[in-house]
């Protein structure tokens, strides 16, 4: 049986050294990642945590592989919800692959036990996060969602 | 939005989507067999979940066919976490209730999803406006630099054919305009025609939802009602981010994703 597990790809206009900077510097990362710092070393076995502009701690993790510019793996626990905070922590992986003038950036979220809290939560907050990361990267200005307009 | 909360709260019409969730598609008869409800009853149900856009109807000859439409249900989902802005914030949790397997569904809107669903669902967020948006969908002034080159042609009027034109005149896909509400929703039939593994292939179902989010725009594109997993659903698989991607970095900067063409 198929484990769940989420997997989005990206094709950004970057290099993959621009790309690593964007998901592992807290002054880009607080421009696509709801506003969220990273703070890590980012050596294997060193925590990773994303902390809102109140410096509440909402995703707290773990670093378990690192080659630098090509893949990122770690722990995530999302600790700002109580339910998630439950699960036991998932596993995320970021994988940059050059292709000529674009990266293509590969997202995989997976090692979740069933279809837990987390596993449904994260389907949908991806998504604004990759495509954030994207504007960021390509135009050089975060892309900030508004309000939907009122009911039609 | 109203007519959405109000079809959902009926047991009836929940259990309607149920038994399309099990499987789309479905003919009156069909499911009127499935469920304790009179035939009445179940043409009424259907009318008020087709009003508030949560199913939508094929006919082919005298068969009228009903597909379950999860994406007012995921735009709901959206707003409110949207509204309250926060990470990965599932505030409907509370509100869904018996709406468990739609949600469920929505989770297939992950991009490549590793379950084989027989349906492909992508979302990319855009910083621009739904018109924009819609014209870079609609005409092949745009099309060509983010579409595999491709040089779409239609009136976009229901009924309408549809083409994807190769630069050198051959076609890579055709289909006929089923929906067409500006700057809104697009629906359409598509038949894979670019090379010999999908040109077998029958006809799936686009649809491409446009929501506005401030000075940004959500796209959701499904692509459905796949025979299997054939080789235009591979490709789609495939294919669909670089797509979407092409036409993000053509509508924020004004450049190709990628500049050779």
């Amino acid at each position: 049986m198929n484990q769940p597990k989420h997997v989005y790809e990206v094709y950004i206009r970057t290099t993959p050294e621009k790309l690593w900077q964007a998901i592992t510097r807290p002054e880009m990362t607080r421009q696509f990642f709801y506003g969220n710092d990273v703070e890590s070393d980012w050596k294997v076995g060193s925590s990773v945590r994303h902390k809102g502009p109140d410096g509440k701690l909402n995703l707290d993790g773990k670093v378990l592989e690192v080659v630098p510019q090509r893949k990122l793996v770690t722990a995530f626990c999302a600790v700002h919800d109580a339910e998630c905070a439950k699960d036991r922590p998932s596993r995320v992986t970021w994988e940059i692959e050059p292709r000529g003038e674009v990266c293509k950036l590969t997202l995989t979220h997976d090692d979740f036990d069933g279809i837990t809290k987390t596993y449904k939560q994260v389907g949908q907050g991806w998504n604004p996060v990759l495509s954030g990361l994207k504007t960021l990267l390509e135009t050089g200005k975060p892309m900030v969602i508004g309000p939907a307009p009122a009911a039609r | 939005m109203e007519l959405i909360f109000k079809a959902l709260a009926g047991p009836s019409r929940r259990t309607l989507l149920d038994r399309l969730f099990d499987r789309d598609g479905q003919t009156l008869g069909q499911l009127c067999a499935q469920v304790a409800m009179t035939r009445f009853g179940v043409m009424k149900h259907l009318r008020v979940l087709e009003a508030a856009g949560l199913v939508t109807t094929r006919r082919s000859g005298r068969e009228k066919f009903h597909y379950l439409n999860p994406v007012p249900i995921r735009l709901l989902h959206d707003r409110w976490i949207t509204k309250y802005a926060a990470p990965w914030a599932g505030a409907l949790g509370d509100l869904k209730g018996g709406l468990e397997e739609e949600t469920m569904s929505d989770t297939r809107l992950a991009g490549v999803h590793a379950e084989p669903a027989l349906r492909h669902i992508q979302q990319i967020h855009i910083r621009t406006s739904p018109e924009r948006l819609w014209e870079a969908i609609t005409q092949p002034s745009f099309t060509r630099d983010y579409f595999y080159g491709t040089l779409v042609d239609s009136t976009w009027r229901q009924g309408a054919a549809l083409v994807y034109r190769n630069p050198d005149g051959t076609v890579a896909a055709d289909g006929t305009v089923l929906e067409a509400e500006p700057p809104r929703r697009l629906v359409h039939s598509f038949s894979a025609l670019w090379d010999d593994a999908v040109t077998p292939d029958p006809a799936h179902r686009v649809t491409w939802t446009i929501e506005a989010m401030g000075p940004v725009c959500k796209l959701t594109v499904e692509h459905e009602g796949f025979a299997g997993e054939t080789a235009t659903l591979k490709s789609v698989q495939g294919g669909l981010s670089f797509i979407l991607d092409g036409l993000k970095t053509l509508l924020e900067t004004g450049q190709p994703l990628m500049s050779a063409r």
